[in-house]
């Protein structure tokens, strides 16, 4: 039997190799900026950016806040780009540049259904889509805190663009976005969409934080003087010191 | 306790007692990091708590999409690989099913469901196993006779497909036109309801029935042809989708309908296999193709739900897949005329120019 899991494991040998190479790597190549901001799907985009913003292996563009954990422990100084919701659950950061849409630095969230489906049934039993930008324990707990409501039933996708098709292909009852999200929705449908509820706070755009708010002040240099076509690709229009 | 948990746990203490000094931290990394990788080795597997059996062609796309299911559920899950094109017999997926103590089967492609249902005809337990359908054309239809089921439909569904490319197109149209066969209505009418919420109109030309004719590709191409003109200037269809079909796309109706009639008369045509769209074949302007990458989390949040949240299989249920990878033809845009929004462009996964 304990052969037979050795093979099992032997078989996976590849990804373990990655995953210490991985580490390795990373011991030596100290990455300054780790970049996530889920949804996006642009991650390559965002990689290619911030190669040519700060030189090579420099920073870390990630598509899913799944991989993040990981890339952190192994990178404990860097500083992180992410929506501002996650450092809500991350402790020890502070952020240190704020993104801005226009003049707006931060915005609500909403539950949106179509809008026959409004009232329907037990509210505990809806299916709920949201973009996977915290962990699922996570997003649980940031529905409740934000909407009062207990979601069991919760469908979490990578990509913005699927939370419509979840909607209309009626794979779920309610979908969570931002303010900014539902007006991208609402651009790109007819379907009758109603607002069923509004967050508690709002929340803000994508930030940069680091550990204790020390970042080094060539990094911060950087960012403040990185390319529009950049800072578009992580959701804002400019970046402001807090 | 897996692998990564091992090496992370141990570069915490690492880290804790060696704030500032590189080569010792990365020399005691290297070492410690060993000691993880013959922990892992030793006792890595028995620490997954579900234990599944995964029936699918090794090869491809589909060891790609386990890859991925196996990174998204993380490690409280094995998934032991049965090569179902090595034509493995009933005794033997049952024998290695008990062997790796599985819970649960994944089954990929139609092969996979089938070997499933000889399966609990052989040994009724596995009629309560759960069983995940995934990456099998008409999944649904196929897994009917089996029990306890869930999964994700293969193909793109035609809502997906229309309201993708209406995002794009500066026409706001409304009427789209298909030529299917009779064992795709209920994929039809369900598409036609979903529609109608986005106000859009799917006019439709069963192939196969009402005639007594056998279904050749001669007859349905004549049906098409007969039909063709009623669609476009009575029914005033403006875009045509071409279903994943090989009656209705083949060499044949390439050539003389998709790219022959369709093309005269200017108007888009929309498919749900991506290579129609590529600079090769050209015959539309825009296709779709499941995003494999996504599907398997799809998937991976399936088998966790049931495994975690104990959601009963029939609540999961077949769900449509969520998630695509377009292909845009600009090439055969521009023939036709058909203007695009550049600024939703952005979207597209592949842009032909």
């Amino acid at each position: 039997m304990v052969l037979r899991q050795n093979a099992m494991v032997l078989k996976n040998w590849p990804r373990a190799s990655l995953i210490i190479a991985l580490s390795f790597g990373m011991a030596y190549c100290q990455t300054a900026l780790i970049v996530c901001v889920p949804g996006k799907q642009n991650t390559q985009r965002l990689q290619n950016g911030f190669d040519t913003l700060l030189g090579p292996q420099k920073a870390i563009a990630l598509g899913r806040i799944k991989d993040l954990d990981a890339v952190l422990t192994a990178n404990p100084d860097a500083a992180i780009i992410s929506n501002r919701v996650l450092f809500n659950f991350v402790p020890g950061y502070s952020i240190v540049l704020v993104g801005k849409k226009k003049t707006q630095d931060s915005e609500k969230y909403f539950i949106v259904a179509e809008s026959k489906e409004t009232g329907n049934g037990p509210i505990s039993e809806k299916k709920v889509g949201i973009v996977d930008f915290l962990i699922k324990d996570q997003l649980i707990r940031f529905a409740h805190d934000q909407f009062d409501r207990s979601i069991t039933l919760l469908t979490r996708v990578n990509k913005e663009d699927d939370l419509l098709t979840l909607l209309g292909m009626e794979a779920v009852d309610e979908i969570i976005v931002s303010a900014s999200q539902y007006g991208d929705i609402l651009s790109n449908t007819k379907l009758p969409l109603t607002i069923v509820a509004t967050s508690r706070n709002t929340f803000g755009f994508a930030v940069c934080a680091a550990k204790e708010g020390k970042i080094n002040a060539g990094l911060m240099r950087k960012l403040l003087n990185a390319p529009a076509s950049l800072i578009k690709e992580l959701g804002i229009d400019s970046w402001e010191k807090p | 306790m897996n692998l990564w948990k091992a090496v992370r746990f141990c570069r915490r203490i690492i880290y804790a007692f060696s704030v500032d000094n590189y080569p010792y931290r990365t020399l005691s990394t290297l070492w410690v990091s060993a000691i993880a990788v013959l922990f892992f080795m030793t006792h890595g597997a028995s620490a997954s708590s579900v234990h599944l059996a995964a029936l699918m062609p090794v090869e491809g796309r589909f060891q790609a999409v386990l890859e991925e299911i196996r990174d998204q559920a993380g490690p409280g899950y094995s998934i032991d690989v049965i090569d179902i094109n090595k034509n493995p017999t009933v005794k033997t997926i049952s024998d290695r099913c008990t062997s790796v103590n599985a819970t649960g089967l994944i089954l990929m492609d139609t092969k996979a469901v089938n070997a499933a249902l000889e399966l609990e005809k052989y040994d009724s337990a596995f009629k309560a196993m759960p069983k995940f359908v995934y990456m099998t054309l008409l999944s649904e239809l196929v897994a009917r006779g089996l029990s306890n089921t869930a999964g994700i439909t293969f193909e793109v569904p035609f809502y997906t497909l229309v309201t993708n490319f209406r995002i794009i197109s500066q026409k706001d149209f409304t009427r789209v036109g298909i030529f299917y066969r009779n064992s795709f209505a209920h994929s039809i009418e369900e598409s036609k309801r979903l529609l109608e919420r986005e106000q859009i109109t799917i006019s439709a030309v069963c192939l196969d029935c009402d005639n007594g004719k056998k279904p050749s590709i001669e007859n349905l191409l004549h049906v098409m042809n007969d039909s063709l003109d009623k669609l476009v200037s009575k029914e005033k269809v403006e875009v045509f989708i071409v279903p994943a079909d090989n009656f209705i796309v083949n060499s044949k109706t390439l050539s003389e309908f998709w790219l022959g009639k369709i093309r005269k008369k200017r108007i888009p045509v929309i498919a749900t296999i991506d290579f129609l769209a590529s600079a090769q074949f050209g015959a539309a302007v825009f296709a779709a193709d499941p995003d494999l990458t996504q599907l398997a989390a799809q998937a991976a949040n399936q088998i966790t739900k049931h495994f975690e949240d104990k959601t009963p299989m029939n609540k999961i249920g077949f769900e449509p897949t969520i998630s695509i990878k377009s292909t845009l033809n600009i090439h055969v845009a521009d023939e036709l005329g058909w203007n695009l929004k550049n600024e939703k462009l952005r979207r597209i996964t592949t842009i032909i120019k």
